[in-house]
């Protein structure tokens, strides 16, 4: 008797077990994704004094994003996540990782709807990992793939009367190429398309998988510009539904079986990310950040000072592992190969890490080649292994314009090389030429020792050519597809951690005025600026530098 | 029991993995949890599972029926028992919902059962009711006794608690006899005789006891376990014999 009691009970639970999964109206709370949510590598807040006032901005970091993801995917408080992708702002890398947790928590039966009113490259790329992607009816936008504009000033220079010299090594190594050409080298299409080719193409393939369509069907919408209105969107499939934000708002109570919106809690990504439990002090995996152009100095990555915060790890007894977050399209080479040798150093002590995020090329390739293993987005850009120096020089320039004529006096034949006013000599030209090429040797020497290659098979895919991350992970360059939490869970089973507290260096930068005339990173991108900068600072310097950045 | 253990391991690993396909990017469970909320009124319960979004408190009657058959170890009497039933249908019932996934009920439910026994024995009922088993006198064949034991009323009055899916109600019944009759058939030779003999019904025990368990599935419907106590049977002196019901429910709660 007591056997068939056991049976049957068994039975009944095994069709509990079976059938009785969540069901009916959602219940707990709105992981909401939106006002103004700005994604950085790091976070903070800071305050830029502009002619319009103070300008505060305050952003969350990656990832607290991610861990603030990975945990709503198991909180039984958490109903579901509601992003609004007109507020969403984070790089492509970043977006890539987000992306793959949203897709997580709907595998796990958590809805996630998103919602905005302009749709794009970015936005959408996004937006399509929702379960309902939903249009306010006025909004729209268009899918037209990446494009990269690239400007070209020797035209501008030869007017003004500057001259500068490139001096290189590597076909692939364009970053000086907009001061010497008036267009595009063959060599650099080629890559251009190619990288911009690889990036799309792990965009459509994403989103085609999202929305239950092929990428060539996504190209072709794309490429018959079968998107602009919310209804062009509706119709072509990408999005789930047109509704105003009222309709929106009971979208949501009816999920919520109730018709007061006022019942539905919600929470904020930043407060829900802000209630993280930390682990254990005596137990870390330290993300150090390299992120920004590498500099010796003036910069948001300066060589010296990052290599002393890598040296206060490896010392720090607590720290078990290390993540080696890059971002960075790399920078100067000294200050460059100085953060190679500490991490060089911390990696003899520690597992090191490295995980890429929009940028690790040239210097940020550099300084992370050795990590013993490295992670990377699919839409990742790295490689541009290639160097290259330029040397402007003014002298015709300011003779020209300013009627001031420079005078050179030297102890030495070469005493006035480098010095701005005239351009270099054949012979001067030459010699730096060898230092390039010493320096060019150095670099694939790096890599080969830390990705186990030959010199020659490092040669091979060097030359300055930039590779998309699933391109790099096929020719050898990084090991694995994937994100920062991945390389964290890699570090901590190098390091036998089950329990532990991710810190970050450098520490967050507390609350600072920048000046007015510093500017902020994204005049970078101007290539205006960068002359600016370059006739600044004359004389020679050796660049491990990535040339360009991608337009969504 | 090792083996039964390993069975039921054996189903429920089954079922999860019917009821747990693959997902892919397009068709994810959220998406498709979504289709279902996207279909739901607001206010009714979802379609095929039992009224978990309901008030605190809940009054019904007449909301659910069962239809069950039922199988007796045999009793001293009888060498096999069945076909048997019952019909039962809520009278009233309380349901207290404290939890989302849980009910605490009580009430009142009214139950029909009927007994049909058969055996190759003979009995003999004397004045008093009490049914005896007699030695066959030697009769040429076998003879049959059918000895119909229909309409036993009973009145459970239950407490129950329920977890999501499966419940489990204990209770105590007060059951009446209103006819009972045994037909006894008696074959000599050639010839066959048919003895009826009316029992006066006769309340046994006023207290039983029984454990129910039931799984609703689509629609309101289910099926329930039932194993209780044999001292339904009107005859004093047969000797009592556990039984399980097993049948189906349907619930329109």
């Amino acid at each position: 008797m007591k056997k068939y009691i056991l049976t049957l009970a068994l039975l009944a639970f095994a069709f509990a077990g079976a059938w009785g999964a969540e069901e009916g109206f959602l219940k707990g709370k709105i992981l909401k994704i939106d006002k103004d949510v700005i994604i950085t590598e790091r976070g903070g807040n800071s305050l830029t004094l502009t002619l319009n006032g103070l300008n505060r901005e305050s952003s969350i970091a990656l990832i607290d994003v991610l861990r603030a993801l990975d945990k709503a995917a198991s909180d039984d408080a958490i109903a579901m996540v509601y992003l609004n992708y007109d507020h969403f702002s984070a790089s492509q890398t970043s977006m890539e990782e987000i992306r793959e947790r949203l897709l997580k928590l709907s595998a796990l039966g958590k809805p996630v709807i998103a919602y905005g009113a302009s749709l794009g490259n970015g936005s959408y790329y996004i937006a399509s990992a929702a379960d309902r992607v939903f249009l306010n009816p006025k909004g729209g936008g268009a899918l037209t793939g990446l494009a990269s504009t690239q400007f070209f000033l020797k035209d501008l220079l030869d007017t003004l009367g500057v001259g500068v010299q490139l001096i290189r090594h590597g076909k692939f190594k364009s970053a000086g190429e907009m001061y010497i050409r008036n267009d595009i080298s063959p060599e650099n299409r080629l890559q251009y398309e190619e990288l911009l080719g690889s990036v799309w193409n792990a965009m459509v393939a994403d989103i085609a998988a999202s929305r239950g369509t092929t990428p060539e069907a996504i190209n072709a919408i794309t490429d018959k510009l079968e998107t602009g209105t919310a209804q062009a969107w509706l119709e072509a499939g990408l999005v789930d539904g047109l509704k105003y934000r009222d309709e929106m708002e009971d979208y949501l109570c009816h999920l919520f079986g109730t018709d007061d919106p006022k019942s539905i809690q919600t929470v904020s990504l930043k407060d829900y990310a802000s209630k993280l439990k930390k682990g254990p002090a005596s137990k870390k995996i330290a993300i150090i950040y390299a992120e920004g152009e590498i500099a010796r100095s003036g910069s948001d990555l300066v060589g010296e000072k990052l290599a002393a915060q890598i040296e206060k790890v490896r010392k720090d007894e607590s720290v078990k592992a290390v993540v080696f977050r890059v971002n960075s399209p790399g920078g100067e080479v000294v200050a460059a190969d100085i953060i190679r040798r500490e991490i060089e150093l911390l990696g003899k002590e520690k597992p090191v890490v490295a995980s890429y995020g929009s940028y690790a090329a040239s210097g940020g390739y550099l300084i992370s080649a050795g990590c013993e293993h490295i992670f990377t987005d699919a839409t990742t850009l790295t490689g541009s292994i290639g160097v290259f120096g330029m040397i402007p020089n003014l002298g015709k320039a300011i003779r020209k314009n300013l009627k001031i004529t420079p005078v050179n006096i030297g102890t030495n034949d070469h005493s006035s090389m480098g010095s701005g006013m005239e351009p270099l000599s054949a012979e001067e030209e030459a010699w730096y030429q060898a230092e390039i090429e010493g320096i060019y040797d150095d670099f694939v020497g790096v890599v080969a020792a830390g990705r186990n290659m030959t010199a020659e098979q490092v040669d091979s895919i060097a030359q300055g050519r930039v590779w998309a991350g699933n391109d790099a992970i096929e020719i050898g360059l990084c090991d694995e597809k994937g994100g920062l939490m991945d390389a964290i869970r890699y570090a901590a089973a190098k390091a036998g951690l089950l329990n532990y507290r991710i810190v970050a260096i450098p520490e967050k930068e507390k609350t600072s005025l920048r000046s007015l005339t510093k500017g902020n990173k994204d005049d970078k991108d101007d290539p205006l600026v960068s002359l600016r900068e370059m006739l600044e600072t004359p004389g020679f310097n050796a660049y491990y530098l990535m040339p360009y950045i991608i337009l969504n | 029991m090792k083996k039964i253990i390993l069975a039921a391991a054996a189903v429920l690993f089954a079922f999860e993995a019917i009821a747990a396909p693959a997902q892919s990017d397009s068709t994810s469970r959220a998406s498709k949890r979504l289709d279902e909320i996207e279909k739901m009124e607001i206010g009714k319960p979802a379609k095929g599972h039992s009224s978990r979004d309901v008030d605190l408190f809940e009054l019904g009657a007449f909301s659910r029926y069962q239809w069950g058959w039922s199988h007796l170890g045999a009793p001293d009497f009888a060498d096999s028992f069945g076909p048997s039933g019952e019909f039962l249908f809520n009278f009233v019932e309380l349901r207290l919902n404290p939890l989302d996934w849980l009910s605490v009920n009580l009430g009142f439910d009214l139950r029909w059962e009927n007994f049909r026994l058969r055996s190759s024995k003979l009995y003999d009922v004397d004045a008093f009711g009490d049914v005896t088993i007699v030695p066959n006198p030697g009769y040429t064949s076998a003879v049959s006794t059918v000895a119909p034991v229909d309409c036993a009323l009973s009145f459970p009055l239950f407490l129950g608690l329920h977890w999501d899916l499966i419940g489990f109600r204990l209770g105590a019944e007060m059951t009446c006899n209103p006819n009972n009759e045994i037909t006894s058939t008696y074959i000599d030779g050639p010839s066959t005789y048919k003895v009826t003999t009316t029992v006066e019904a006769k309340p046994v025990n006023i207290f039983t006891y029984s454990f129910f368990g039931s799984v609703l599935f689509g629609d309101g419907l289910g099926i329930y376990a039932r194993y209780s106590s044999g001292e339904h049977f009107p005859y004093a002196c047969t000797s009592a014999a556990d039984y399980w019901t097993l049948g189906i429910i349907m619930d329109f709660r």
